[in-house]
């Protein structure tokens, strides 16, 4: 037989396999509601496999398909009504037919007798006593004419005339009426099926005669075909053969009056499977008879025929078709009048046109994501009932679109996820009863856009991961050091999971973690570049999160640029763009908690100032001559790399640099630093907040480009794509970007969202915000963030050297100036070429700390060593990055180069403070932070009583009740926090009266609510020296004439 | 490890494409390199690690471009018309890396290979396979693996975005 033939067979019986699971189930989880539809659908695919398998020679598919046809049947008549044991026998046959399909040519040899006798005892128990031996007996039926006849089983003629149809004897010649037509068998098949069945089909070998008659001799192919009578015109259905369709007649009972198969028959309107309208028919006629081609009788059979290609998407494919034809004209202009210019700009634009020309048949590959979620329900089904845990599996955004080849291969490691939150996640039903929950766990699949993204997210409501423990298994294991895990957050405990050797642990699966083969999904997903994230609350549940790019997808976006590079913000994201007129910044901008605030409408949106975020050096322009003083895209990309890099060099690049990127002009460029503020209101769905950037530009319709794998860390960018005119721009990720500026948590679900919450108050607790610098050309050095006022940016020539002391000019005065080699062994930086000073308040005066750019500020909870770099002028240092990062001691060095500044400071400071010794306690979980906290009170006088927590301060303030006199805290520490402490200082009447100062490096106006509430009495910042110790003089003071005022 | 691999699957002879990096001569092999283009316009990609160089449009693919004296730690220099873009191919994805000029195409056998100068600094070390005499000057040949991998080895994989952080 015909193989191309073959594979289309096949092909076809999978795609209708490929739904079927998934349609039994839910026929079966709607019982007697079961829509008709679906049951017709299911029904239709098991018809077609055997009306075609028949026409193959494959006898054992078609014989399984017969008895699972019938038995859907009865379920579509409502003699029987779905549960789980007809469920199960359906999808095993369903399993054996597709087993067999894929190999064909096996399938005659495989033993399907225990399901067809499984199948008809089924189908003989729902039966009407009278009617059983309908299911073996045969029935021989002739034309009127009597001169064919044919064979055909009791049951399929009872069911064809309960119908109301009639019976079709049809003989076509394989090679004349079909393959000659320009036609298949399946074509006809199909075009058939539209209008009623087929019962069966052969094919007469023996007809064919020998090798030595003449050729043309036809190849006949029989079909008994059930149609009802009025739908069939004999001339448009058969048009070659018409003469040769009789219709069947039982000749025992000359049109039987049909008595009603089973009791409670449902009359049935439309048991053909679509049963097409008059017109509808009449449609399709004319196709047939004008030589139709194989995919046209198709379009409206089955939707899994086809492809479907979205209209717009065909429009750019005709566009492009049509400007390569534009480009074609172009080069052969330019070849025949040897025109090399116009030559490479022809080839240039074909290029373009051909990349984009791929890209967008690309896009027609895309498929929902339903495809793999559709066979989820029988994983949990089967799982869940084999593990006697009861689930309840929630699916959502099946439509959700992607890549063909994304699609097939996400399904091994989802389908792992989802067998892991089945098996590990959810408890059985007792467990759960007793730990107060339903007894019915839930599984929810979700996929859907964010930030141009697609996340899917598998969440359980089950017993989460307990991290701890797969952090113990892991270093037992030895995976990972002892001293890693104890640096790590719960979050990275948990992505222990993914390692590979873990995963084989049997342990593990006794245990309340997973981890069976989750090297395997990371593996996965990482090839796919897709990033899997893990959120869990023990007792609560599980949440893993897959972000995959849409590598192909065409994104419509808003262009903006920023200093003369240009962006792409997924129009997704963009609620609205605002102007800001620059004399209304000050009513529609306010600064809250040290960010910028816009107020919208009622809202209060924050902004993020985009040109600082990413580090993008900002262009000013020259108020008197209107030129601009900008620093040119190359030059800059050698600052960023190299301090080294000469004054010279900068000025002959900017002559050499393309005429397109000066060229380029954008808006932003001719406004002064003070113009409006342009500012793009963005959304992730969860938080909103406003983008200040340089300009607006178009929208275009984008296609998203992944990064290299050398730039796979970058949150803020979701990718890079071509613009119209060849250039590249960055297309930024919205949330990313929300979590450089460190605006919050950005999560798709509420639940996911609390569980980062959770996870987020946990890191919290030890992290510290450094600003980053360089000293020399090498040295990596930081300051606490807390300490610097403000940042500018100077050239080395704005340092002037004023008897042996280096100062500059700022603001009409002079800003004294330190560096880190002034007291430290470090590399001095006369070499850099652009400068940061930071400025800071140290004892009363504004003091500069000379840093080499590029300064960057970053959030670390990397512990500090203080004892190896330890020297003057340095407090201690920190791995950052990889590297080693020297934390400067602004106080040591201010204090060392201006010693008098701290004499003043003593000598002004009140006497009773030089006469009685105070003693502090001092709270702090950093290390770094109490040594620091320690030495300076014990500089300016205190005796000091340091605890790293809240339980051990309060252990050691009822030690020495006596001697302590004030107590300084920080807010996030281990076993007890702050706060809590100072709650029960409060509540302990020996205790009550302490004053107390809580330090923190966070703090908003929320915080100091809390604070009061608590019974501090004063917030300071962190390592802000100076008013700490304020602070305490003042509070001392007035807790000293509290108590005097009781004595006298 | 890894220089060994590479040494052995190269055979006997090796194509070498010999290029300048900071006035030193430095080789690679040929069959990594796919073409060389002018610099052409190159987009920064802010807070990318250093030795980025931005990225760069090649016929509808983005390109990553890596500074190789950035990679090397070698001096900058001033960018000149010389300047050009070496593709390589990283786990089928295209890398640009950028030299400073392109000089010729040499043939050495192993044998005509030798270690690497004791004195170069760590990050040479790591990165060379060995020296080899082209002409009258030595050239460096490059460690494909070692330039292009966007991993240092330094860190655990799994932390590897948590410190990027």
């Amino acid at each position: 037989m015909d193989d191309e033939l073959l594979v289309l067979f096949i092909n076809e019986s999978r795609e209708h396999l490929a739904t079927i699971e998934a349609d039994l189930l839910s026929i079966e989880e709607a019982g007697s509601e079961a829509d008709h539809e679906l049951i017709n659908k299911v029904f239709r695919a098991a018809h077609s496999i055997k009306g075609t398998s028949g026409f193959f020679g494959l006898n054992n598919v078609k014989d399984l398909a017969h008895k699972a046809e019938t038995v859907l049947d009865m379920l579509r008549s409502g003699a029987m009504t779905a549960n789980a044991e007809i469920t199960n026998l359906l999808l095993a046959a369903f399993d054996k037919l597709r087993e067999m399909i894929n190999s064909p040519m096996q399938s005659e040899n495989e033993d399907t007798s225990e399901l067809s006798v499984s199948l008809t005892d089924l189908v003989s128990s729902y039966m009407p006593q009278q009617k059983k031996s309908y299911l073996t007996g045969t029935l021989t039926l002739a034309s009127e004419d009597g001169s064919v006849s044919a064979v055909v089983s009791k049951i399929d003629y009872e069911l064809a005339l309960n119908s109301g149809k009639t019976l079709y004897s049809v003989e076509y010649d394989l090679i004349h009426d079909i393959e000659r037509q320009g036609n298949n068998v399946l074509d006809v098949f199909r075009l058939l099926w539209k209008v009623g069945e087929i019962l069966d089909c052969a094919l007469d070998f023996e007809a064919v005669g020998s090798l030595d008659d003449p050729i043309g001799t036809g190849l006949p192919l029989r079909l008994i075909f059930a149609a009802p009578h009025e739908s069939v015109n004999l001339e448009t259905l058969f048009p070659y053969n018409h003469n040769r369709v009789k219709v069947l007649v039982d000749p025992a009972v000359h049109a039987p009056k049909a008595e009603p198969f089973a009791t409670a028959v449902v009359p049935l309107e439309a048991v053909a499977p679509v049963q097409p309208e008059k017109e509808d028919s009449h449609a399709v006629k004319p196709q047939i008879a004008t030589k139709a081609s194989p995919s046209q009788p198709a379009t409206t059979v089955a939707v899994e025929d086809s492809i479907r290609v979205n209209v717009g998407v065909l429009e750019r494919l005709m566009n492009l078709a049509g400007e390569l034809v534009l480009g074609r004209n172009q080069l052969r202009a330019s070849i025949s009048q040897n025109n090399s210019r116009a030559l490479v700009t022809a080839d240039q634009r074909i290029n373009q046109i051909t990349a984009e020309l791929q890209d967008v048949i690309m896009q027609t590959r895309l498929q929902p994501i339903g495809n793999v979620f559709s066979k989820f329900p029988r994983v949990v089904r089967d799982l869940s009932g084999a593990l006697g845990k009861e689930i309840e599996l929630d699916i959502r955004g099946r439509d959700v679109a992607l890549d063909k080849s994304l699609i097939e291969a996400l399904s091994d490691p989802l389908t792992h996820m989802v067998r892991n939150a089945v098996d590990h996640g959810v408890e059985l039903p007792e467990d759960r009863v007793r730990a107060g929950k339903t007894r019915i766990g839930t599984i929810i699949i979700d996929a859907h856009h964010e930030a141009g993204q697609v996340v899917v997210e598998i969440a359980d409501d089950g017993q989460g991961i307990d991290a701890e423990r797969i952090a113990q298994v892991a270093e037992a294991k030895g995976l990972v050091a002892q001293e890693q895990i104890q640096r790590m957050s719960p979050q990275d405990k948990m992505a222990l999971i993914f390692l590979p050797g873990l995963s084989t642990a049997k342990a593990l699966t006794d245990i309340s973690g997973r981890g069976v083969g989750m090297d395997v999904v990371k593996t996965n997903l990482d090839r796919l570049g897709g990033k899997v994230e893990i959120l869990s609350t023990q007792g609560k549940g599980t949440t893993f999160r897959i972000k995959l790019p849409l590598t192909l997808a065409i994104i419509p976006s808003l262009i903006v640029s920023v200093e003369g590079e240009r962006f792409a913000i997924p129009q997704i994201n963009v609620e609205e763009l605002l102007r800001v007129q620059p004399g209304k910044t000050k009513t529609r901008i306010e600064i809250v908690g040290g960010t910028e605030v816009l107020v919208l409408r009622d809202r209060l949106i924050p902004l993020v100032r985009f040109a600082s975020l990413v580090g993008v050096v900002p262009t000013y322009i020259d108020p008197n001559s209107g030129n601009s003083r900008e620093i040119d895209r190359r030059s800059r990309l050698a600052d960023r790399r190299s301090p080294r890099h000469s004054v010279e060099g900068t000025s002959e690049q900017k002559t050499e640099a393309p005429a397109a990127t000066l060229d380029r002009g954008t808006p932003e460029r001719r406004r002064r630093a003070a113009s409006a503020l342009e500012v793009v209101v963005v959304t992730t769905g969860t938080q909103t907040y406003g983008l200040v950037v340089g300009g607006f530009h178009d929208t275009e319709e984008i296609v998203v480009k992944p990064l290299g794998c050398h730039l796979k860390g970058l949150v803020e960018y979701a990718g890079a794509t071509i613009l119209g005119d060849g250039t590249l721009a960055l297309i930024l990720d919205i949330a990313g970007l929300a979590a450089k500026a460190e605006l919050g948590i950005v999560s798709g679900t509420a639940r996911a969202r609390e569980q980062s919450l959770a996870a987020e108050q946990e890191r919290l607790t030890d992290t510290h915000a450094l600003l980053l610098f360089h000293n020399g050309t090498e040295q990596l050095c930081a300051v606490p963030l807390d300490t610097v006022l403000r940042i500018e940016r100077i050239r080395p020539e704005q340092v002037e050297n004023v008897g042996g002391r280096r100062t500059m000019q700022h603001r009409d005065g002079f800003l004294p100036l330190v560096t880190l080699s002034d007291t430290a062994q470090v590399a001095s930086m006369d070499d850099a070429k652009e400068l940061a000073v930071m400025i800071s308040n140290i004892r009363g005066h504004e003091v500069g700390l000379l840093g080499a750019m590029p300064v960057d500020v970053i959030e670390t909870n990397s512990a500090i060593d203080q004892t190896t770099h330890r020297q003057r002028g340095v407090a201690g240092s920190a791995i950052i990055r990889n590297r080693t990062a020297l934390l400067v001691d602004l106080f040591e060095l201010v204090d060392s180069t201006w010693p008098e500044w701290a004499a003043q400071r003593i000598a002004e400071k009140p006497q009773s403070a030089e006469a009685e010794r105070k003693t502090v306690l001092l709270a702090e979980d950093s290390d770094f932070f109490r040594s620091q906290v320690s030495r300076f009170l014990e500089e300016d006088g205190f005796t000091v009583i340091a605890a790293p927590d809240g339980e051990a301060a309060w252990n050691l303030l009822l030690e020495n009740i006596d001697q302590i006199s004030i107590v300084v805290t920080d807010v996030e520490m281990p076993r007890l926090d702050g706060l809590g402490l100072t709650r029960r200082i409060r509540a302990d009447q020996r205790t009550a009266g302490l004053p107390v100062i809580a330090v923190t490096s966070l703090a908003s106006d929320e915080d100091f609510a809390r604070g009061k509430d608590a019974g501090v009495n004063e917030y300071q910042t962190k390592l802000d020296r100076d008013n700490l110790l304020a602070g305490l003089q003042r509070l001392l003071a007035v807790s000293t004439s509290a108590q005097s005022g009781i004595h006298v | 490890m890894a220089k060994d691999s590479f040494r052995q699957s190269s055979g006997d002879d090796l194509l070498v494409a010999t290029f300048l990096l900071g006035g030193g001569t430095f080789g690679l092999d040929t069959a990594i390199i796919q073409e060389v283009v002018m610099v052409g316009e190159v987009t920064p990609v802010h807070h990318a690690p250093a030795y980025v160089a931005g990225i760069r449009n090649l016929r509808g693919r983005i390109v990553t471009v890596i500074d190789l004296k950035m990679r090397l730690e070698l001096p900058l220099a001033d960018r000149s018309s010389e300047n050009r873009i070496l593709i390589a191919d990283w786990k089928g994805e295209p890398v640009g890396l950028l030299v400073d000029s392109v000089q010729d195409t040499v043939e050495i056998g192993t044998g005509d290979l030798l270690p690497p100068p004791p004195n170069l600094n760590g990050v040479q070390m790591q990165k060379l396979i060995g020296v080899f005499r082209c002409g009258d000057r030595l050239a460096a040949l490059l460690d494909p693996i070692a330039v292009l991998n966007p991993y240092d080895g330094t860190s655990l994989s799994l932390s590897h975005e948590e410190t990027m952080k």
